[in-house]
């Protein structure tokens, strides 16, 4: 591989990104090349030992995608960095997404659960009417008292979301910071 | 894939004791490590670059007589006591393991 088809290769791989950042990285590979070849090396050898630039692009963005995760709170850069750090290999996958899956079940089924909760008084009305015997009133009485379980519940969960979101963004983090060293061996 | 967490925490204990001693740009880094521990020497980079977004390096461009200027890094305090830990834990450890292999002596 010649030195502008490793840093072409290179470039496509980091389209998304920041073209700042980006240009960035470029000129630091671009910088090692013209380095290396003054030092004698030839283009070739300068770009297998380099590593194969799909690897590398994907190391990048897998960090630059949850550095932006944790600065913005965002539904579509979390995805796109668990995306991207699945993408780094399948044991990547089962250690991202397994527990990603899990908790998202765990925390839908209690957004469920506070909205019924909430809107339990208006299905109790649909069902039964307006109350008429004591017994009409103590269910509708016992409806609102689980409506505002669900009210805190809801509340609860909002704290719940943001939390989680920061949580995970520092585990996907960690989880990077643990596969990158992977690449040697890929290369 | 074996030691991946082992070979990559190393890594970034010799990038930051290089970068410790003395300003270095990456072409410069890269050689020093690979002279001695075999690597894909374009994981440095982003390494490298993980680091500064961690507050452990800073960077400035030189110009060089030869060449386009080139990108340094320096060690910030942050990154120095940083720096210290890995390297009490990695003497930790190595006493840890030698006083293993040597056996004998209190483990």
């Amino acid at each position: 591989m010649t030195k502008e088809t490793f840093l072409k290769k290179l470039e496509a791989e980091l389209q998304g990104l920041d073209a700042d950042e980006r240009a960035d990285i470029l000129a630091e590979y671009r910088e090692h090349f013209e380095l290396a070849l003054e030092a004698g090396r030839d283009e070739s050898g300068v770009a297998l030992a380099l590593g194969n630039p799909k690897t590398l692009a994907k190391e990048i963005r897998a960090s630059v995608l949850v550095e932006q995760a944790q600065q913005e709170l965002s539904m579509k850069k979390l995805f796109q960095a668990i995306f991207t750090a699945a993408s780094l290999g399948l044991f990547n996958l089962l250690i991202v997404a397994g527990p990603f899956v899990g908790l998202l079940g765990l925390w839908a089924g209690m957004i469920v659960v506070a909205l019924a909760f909430l809107v339990s008084p208006l299905i109790e009305l649909y069902m039964n009417g307006f109350p008429t015997t004591g017994a009409d009133w103590l269910q509708l009485l016992l409806s609102l008292v689980l409506a505002i379980v669900g009210y805190f519940l809801g509340r609860g969960m909002i704290w719940v979301t943001k939390w989680m979101y920061r949580w995970l963004v520092r585990y996907l983090a960690y989880n990077i910071k643990l596969v990158k060293g992977k690449s040697h061996n890929e290369a | 894939m074996e030691n991946i967490q082992f070979k990559k925490g190393v890594l970034e204990l010799c990038v930051l004791v290089l970068v410790g001693r003395e300003d270095l740009y990456g072409y410069e880094l890269v050689n020093s490590i690979s002279k001695h521990i075999e690597i894909s020497e374009g994981t440095i980079y982003p390494l490298l670059r993980r680091l500064t977004k961690e507050g452990y390096f800073s960077t400035y461009l030189m110009e060089s007589q030869e060449g386009p200027p080139r990108k340094y890094y320096r060690l910030t305090d942050s990154g120095m006591r940083y720096r210290d830990e890995l390297v009490r834990e990695w003497d930790d450890f190595v006493g840890r393991v030698n006083s293993i292999i040597r056996g004998g002596e209190e483990a």
